[in-house]
């Protein structure tokens, strides 16, 4: 059965930066890349961004890797974006409901997410791998 | 390097093979990498799995398009490669949709002449949805999955056998909540296209220029915003099933499109000059009374004669009413295996109201009924007073004006099979009143419990029977969110 598989991704539009000029983001990482799994995640980069630049950041490496952990990291650090990768709905629309923008399914070195998501350039679904890097 | 769909396979044949064509005519997902594990190739199947297409996937690593639970930890292929030899575990991917699946994943090496490792081939085969396990639908979909014993439904079950054994279209008509979405995936897991994809399309849940981009496909450029090519419903149900809900909501340019496709099996996408065959059978549904649309020149009698070579009708719960017993007693065990309450059962008070109940929503509304009962109820057993409260109204209690004698021994979930079932008796009239709606009345009972708890909703939740993520969840779905 692949009915509910088969359904379209909605097409993406990059997401803008929260207004208020300075916001808290969690990117979800594997070594240098996004997480491919948000429940699979033991690390997480938390960034503070104040007009497009990081002014405080730190790591976060969770005791286990689990999706209500960092469920609740997130909501704990009052972060307004997440990053992340493959991510099930239950989460998703939970972090949603929480009003924190869920940036799903993005792909390739989180630096780069990050740096995107600074410049308002970021959207979910985003491939970021340059040629052989991955 | 040449893009997969050019890649040809030579030597094999007298001629070369397009390997994209010959890996897309596989009724089981398949993705290839070099060895680096960079995707080369995934299959058709492997599309629809996964939801990526072939232009996402194209040199990302596996592990970002395949996202199974074991990737990051203990990656198969690195397995396979060290042990060189296939590899083969039960795990779980998350695709496109968030919807996260049950596979069974097999990796195999691929070596060079030399004996180096050049890349990998994995088969993915599906098992379960698994945020659906728990609701037992895959026992559903078995040919005894759907309930009833009445004349009705044994005359429609009686047929189903041979209906999925054709290729014929086939219409399903009954009001909403009947069941004609389980009935359609039964005809499909009864067929021999279970293995192959079944797509549901829901005709009334986009719009029109959406809907027809959506079903059969695009290619690049054929409109704005069309930045690669795009498959369409029907041709990634290739092999499989195509299932038509609320097909009278279908708009009347798209039926001129869908009968075209249904004469000749072939998808002409927008903006190509080029047609596909396509080997997919139509089930279409719909609460609809398509005579009396055909009548107002509102669907095409053409289409509606195409679809209707195979008919089914489901008919309401309140004309098989003896029906009921049985699907109370199905629910009550689902509900107690999901909750972990094996001691759940309907107390008498409760389940002679809910045997004279006329359930304008069918069977939606029965399991409904008993998901809240056991949700709100305090311990193991239902009682009338723990039944939503919207079933009280005054034309509920008239209803009982043709009540029928039933058993007051009350359904427990681990009794046997009918050891507590009463007596069936013939169905009753439909009412002319609507009751109040379900979500109107799971709503303020939401918030009365949110009032009474001053708005502290870890006891709130701990009042309803509900975890805190449903009731988070509802409370968002009913606007009751700060």
């Amino acid at each position: 059965m692949t009915d509910s598989s088969a359904k379209p991704a909605a097409v993406a539009q990059p997401v803008p930066p929260p207004d208020k000029g300075r916001y808290k983001a969690v990117v979800t990482l594997w070594g240098q890349y996004v997480a491919s799994r948000f429940d699979q995640t033991s690390e997480a980069f938390i960034a503070t961004v104040d007009d497009g630049e990081v002014v405080k950041s730190c790591t976060v490496v969770l005791a286990t890797p689990s999706a209500d952990e960092l469920c609740r990291l997130i909501l704990s650090e009052r972060a307004d974006v997440v990053i992340c990768g493959g991510i099930q709905r239950r989460y998703h629309e939970y972090l949603t409901w929480k009003k924190v923008c869920v940036l799903d399914s993005v792909m390739g070195p989180w630096e780069k997410a990050l740096d995107l998501l600074r410049r308002g350039e970021l959207a979910s679904g985003a491939v970021l791998y340059d040629g052989e890097e991955s | 390097m040449k893009h997969p769909s050019e890649t040809l396979l030579v030597g094999l044949f007298a001629d070369p093979v397009e390997l994209r064509q010959l890996v897309d005519e596989m009724d089981i997902a398949i993705l290839i990498t070099d060895a680096q594990r960079r995707m080369l190739l995934g299959n058709r199947r492997f599309e629809v799995l996964t939801g990526f297409s072939d232009a996402e996937m194209a040199g990302v690593p596996c592990r970002d398009i395949l996202r199974c639970d074991q990737c990051l930890s203990n990656c198969l292929a690195e397995e396979a490669d060290r042990s060189r030899a296939p590899v083969t575990r039960i795990c779980n991917i998350i695709n496109r949709s968030r919807i996260k699946l049950d596979v069974r994943v097999t990796s195999v090496p691929i070596h060079g002449r030399r004996g180096e490792t050049i890349g990998f081939m994995e088969t993915i085969v599906e098992r379960r949805q698994l945020d659906d396990a728990d609701t037992g639908m895959t026992a559903e979909l078995q040919l005894g999955g759907f309930i009833g014993r009445s004349e009705q439904v044994n005359e429609v079950l009686r047929i189903v056998p041979v209906v999925a054994q054709t290729d014929s279209s086939v219409l399903i008509t009954g009001e909403t909540g009947t069941g004609k979405d389980l009935l359609a995936e039964i005809i499909h897991q009864n067929s021999v296209r279970a293995d192959a994809p079944f797509i549901k399309i829901n005709c009334g849940s986009l719009p029109e220029t959406l809907l027809e981009s959506e079903l059969f496909g695009h290619v690049k450029g054929a409109f704005t915003g069309a930045t690669s090519d795009k498959l369409g419903r029907f041709r990634l149900a290739h092999g499989g099933t195509v299932f038509l809900t609320e097909i009278g909501d279908l708009p009347l340019s798209l039926q001129v499109k869908l009968l075209t496709f249904l004469d000749d099996k072939v998808v002409h996408p927008l903006g190509s000059t080029r047609g596909y065959q396509v080997d997919a059978r139509v089930v279409a549904a719909t609460h609809r009374n398509l005579e009396q649309m055909v009548r107002e020149g509102a669907f095409r009698q053409d289409l509606m004669y195409r679809l209707n070579v195979v008919r089914l009708h489901l008919p309401p719960l309140r004309r098989r009413a003896g029906d009921i017993p049985l699907l109370l007693e199905h629910f009550v065990k689902s509900f107690a295996a999901r909750f972990d309450n094996p001691q759940l059962e309907l107390a008498p008070d409760a389940l002679d109201f809910l045997l004279r109940y006329e359930y304008p929503g069918n069977v939606r509304e029965l399991r409904n009924v008993v998901e809240y009962a056991a949700n709100v109820g305090n311990g193991g057993q239902i009682r009338r007073s723990d039944l939503p409260a919207y079933l009280f109204g005054d034309e509920a209690d008239a209803a009982g004006a043709a009540a029928r004698r039933v058993s007051p021994t009350p359904f427990r979930a681990d009794a046997g099979a009918g050891a507590a079932l009463p007596d069936s008796a013939p169905g009753q009239a439909p009412g002319e009143d609507e009751p109040q709606s379900w979500p109107d009345a799971e709503r303020k009972h939401i918030m009365d419990t949110l009032l009474r708890t001053g708005g502290r909703k870890n006891e709130a939740a701990r009042r309803l029977g509900l975890s805190r993520t449903t009731l988070w969840r509802k409370m968002k779905q009913y606007g009751l969110t700060p």
